[in-house]
């Protein structure tokens, strides 16, 4: 059951409907008991087992965070336990992100990456002192397995989100209308834009050595905006559907590409990852508090497990990498108001970068890379239909259009109007397709 | 609390309004690109083996009679007989006379075809059988939806089909030439296309032919060329398909057209090896006006 699914919009008119009641009517406890048992539901569409590791990880995290706070209000050290909550909390993560290296049939159960992440801001956060130690396990376990978050995101942290779960929601009108309207344009991003854009990458992708450089290049720029509308439009709609109910979560993404360095890129790309990775990688290591040469190994770590966390090929590796260089590079060029110049040169490097996150074969990724630049003055191949492209790129060029605007601070509320507009697209060239590309990691 | 119920419902309302225009305007187009609004002498009916053989503008030029070419990629026989019906209940076919329906040796392989033609037609489920058949094939809630939202009906390719109409466009056809050598290699190995025979696809078919019968016209079998590499390949089982369209030729409104022994040869004029290209598609075009023109 997928956000663009029929399945869903019953499964969440039945769920707020129920939600709205138990609220309205200040049945806190039955009402995060209901949304626990949706949420369960929601995660169990996929495959019934998946709600093993969804218990495992709520209750390791759940009993060393109450040992922990025992702990810290006798002064007790409390290192172990944090790290042991660690360590068997990412056991798992680790042995299905990896296992497939010795088992390729087996399974990595969807959205693992991002609530164990999440399970662990709490754990972690209560061993700073950031956050109380939550002690109704129901309230805990929603936390965990929240359904807009569970999937992809965005990781929401334990002192944002446990405090709204046992409190009567803020649902208002104005908050239900805007959640839906953010909902309506997450999913234009992935119907409208993102499996479109999908068809052409996917058909030039599978076989990239019958393509001209040019289609290559076409195909990378279309991937850059495929993995951005697809993962934000699921945050989008997350997030709409959080709203909905009257709950505040993360943006994940701010007009990432309408930035002109690799620095403002990654304060505006995966917010929630990026943070965590700062917050409790970056910052545990010193940060920038440390001498230059520290300095570089701490942001260079950071980004080459962003790259690991999404998958243990090479290739995940190189695109972690290529960012690190990046953001080194502008670091020591001390560049100061970047011009449009610059601006292009940020996307062309940010796209060579996805290449190798989509092409898991280095050599295949290379190759691709090195054609696109050396037959870059080729005739462009369509794909199976032309006009189904050129329709995708007038949709992206108008989507293009309305980010930029936004970013310029011009039309940022939606009109009733474009609302209309978007459900028409969605209806008209919306393609349906059950798959994120986050889903995977 | 007002004026937000009347942004929702203003909201709603305009959506369906712009939602029935677009998809009246969309509808109108793809009428125009089959022909289905017009009075037409001629009707073509048929899948992308006859779409890629026939040019309709430079027939309709040659015969000097207008044509509708109502042919669909993908469509099996059990579609063709739907868009049969569809045509013949609409006040437009008073005026037609004859029928050129494309045919072939596996025509009857009904496994063959796409198993989702049925959505080629939802941008016309507002007509009777069509809806029926809609009904019938496709998920309760595709067709729920479909019925209720008009724009959900259309694909990129009727889109495109639409504004085609719009622009008098209806050129089909292909570039490039059919590989041979991999053909024979596909032949020797047994993995090339194999005749079956699906008796529910022949049964109605003759239905369709009866359909066409009784609204009194001329019915023309037209045999679209295949490689004939292919042909001689199950050469029994193309021999029954071929005594069984000239048994039905037997009727005097019926005539088979085979164009096989002309151009099945002629590898040049085929971009796959059951499609022509551009070149195979102008020839049969030229030959088919003559055979019309001797009627």
């Amino acid at each position: 059951m997928v956000f663009n699914s029929l399945e869903y919009a019953v499964f969440f008119v039945i769920v707020f409907a129920v939600f709205f009641i138990a609220d309205y009517t200040r049945h806190i406890k039955f009402r995060n008991v209901f949304l626990l048992g949706a949420s369960y539901y929601f995660y169990a569409q996929f495959h019934w087992w998946f709600i093993g590791l969804l218990v495992y990880v709520t209750l390791i995290n759940y009993i060393f965070g109450r040992w922990i706070a025992a702990r810290i209000e006798k002064s007790q050290s409390t290192r172990l336990q944090v790290t042991s909550a660690i360590i068997l909390t990412l056991a798992q993560l680790v042995f299905f992100k990896y296992a497939y290296l010795a088992w390729p049939s087996i399974l990595l159960p969807v959205g693992l990456s991002f609530f164990t992440f999440q399970a662990l801001t709490y754990t972690i956060d209560i061993y700073r002192r950031k956050v109380c130690v939550e002690k109704n396990i129901v309230t805990f376990a929603l936390f965990v397995a929240f359904f807009p978050t569970l999937l992809c995101g965005p990781i929401e942290r334990a002192r944002n989100m446990i405090k709204q779960l046992n409190l009567p929601s803020a649902m208002s009108w104005n908050l239900f209308s805007d959640g839906l309207g953010l909902f309506i344009w997450g999913l234009f991003k992935k119907v409208v834009i993102a499996d479109r854009l999908a068809i052409y990458v996917n058909t030039v992708y599978f076989s990239p050595e019958n393509y001209t450089g040019s289609s290559l290049a076409l195909a990378a720029i279309f991937y850059s905006f495929q993995i951005y509308c697809d993962f934000s439009g699921y945050a989008d709609m997350a997030s709409g559907t959080a709203r909905m109910l009257g709950f505040d979560i993360i943006r994940n993404f701010n007009l990432p590409y309408c930035v002109r360095t690799i620095k403002e890129f990654w304060r505006r790309w995966n917010i929630s990852l990026t943070s965590w990775f700062t917050e409790y990688v970056y910052i545990s290591m010193g940060g920038n508090r440390v001498s230059q040469a520290r300095w570089i190994l701490n942001i260079s770590t950071v980004f080459l497990l962003s790259g690991i966390w999404h998958g243990a090929t090479w290739s995940f590796i190189v695109w972690g990498a290529i960012h690190a260089v990046l953001y080194l590079i502008e670091y020591f060029l001390k560049i100061k108001n970047p011009n449009w110049i610059y601006h292009i040169f940020t996307f062309v490097s940010v796209t060579v970068a996805w290449i190798f996150f989509r092409i898991e074969n280095i050599g295949e990724a290379a190759y691709v890379v090195s054609r696109i630049f050396s037959d870059i003055v080729s005739p462009i191949q369509w794909g199976s239909s032309t006009f189904a492209t050129v329709l995708t790129v007038a949709l992206l060029l108008i989507f293009v259009c309305r980010e930029w605007l936004t970013f310029k601070g011009r039309f940022i509320r939606r009109a009733p109007i474009e609302y209309v507009l978007l459900m028409l697209c969605i209806c008209l060239f919306g393609v349906s397709s059950d798959q994120f590309v986050y889903f995977q990691f | 609390m007002k004026k937000k119920i009347f942004i929702v419902v203003g909201i709603v309302l305009a959506f369906f309004i712009l939602d029935r225009i677009v998809g009246y305007v969309l509808k109108q187009g793809l009428e125009k690109y089959f022909g289905l609004n017009q009075h037409s002498k001629v009707l073509l009916v048929g899948h992308s083996q006859l779409m890629l053989s026939v040019d309709k503008s430079s027939f309709e030029d040659s015969i000097g009679k207008s044509v509708s070419k109502y042919c669909r990629e993908g469509v099996n026989i059990f579609d063709r007989y739907e868009m049969i019906r569809q045509i013949m209940e609409s006040p437009c076919s008073d005026s037609l006379e004859y029928v050129l329906y494309g045919v072939d040796q596996f025509m009857f392989n009904n496994a063959d075809l796409s198993k989702n033609s049925y959505k080629l037609f939802y941008p016309f489920m507002d007509k009777e059988n069509i809806d029926e058949y809609i009904y019938s094939s496709a998920p309760l809630s595709d067709y729920l939806i479909h019925k209720a939202i008009h724009t959900t009906r259309y694909s990129d390719a009727l889109i495109n089909s639409a504004l085609r109409g719009y622009f008098n466009n209806w050129n089909n056809y292909k570039f490039g030439k059919t590989d041979i050598e991999q053909l024979k290699k596909a032949v020797a190995e047994g993995r090339q296309r194999k005749i079956s025979k699906d008796v529910s696809s022949k049964i109605r078919f003759e239905e369709s032919i009866d359909l066409l019968k009784s609204h009194g016209l001329k019915i023309i079998l037209v045999g679209t060329p295949v490689v004939d590499i292919l042909n001689m390949s199950e050469s029994e089982k193309y021999q029954e398909y071929i005594d069984y369209m000239n048994q039905l030729a037997q009727s005097p409104d019926i005539e088979f057209w085979d164009l096989n022994p002309e151009f099945s040869s002629r590898y040049e004029l085929f971009f796959d090896n059951i499609h022509l290209n551009r070149q195979g598609q102008t020839e049969v075009n030229k030959y088919l006006a003559e055979k019309f023109k001797s009627l």
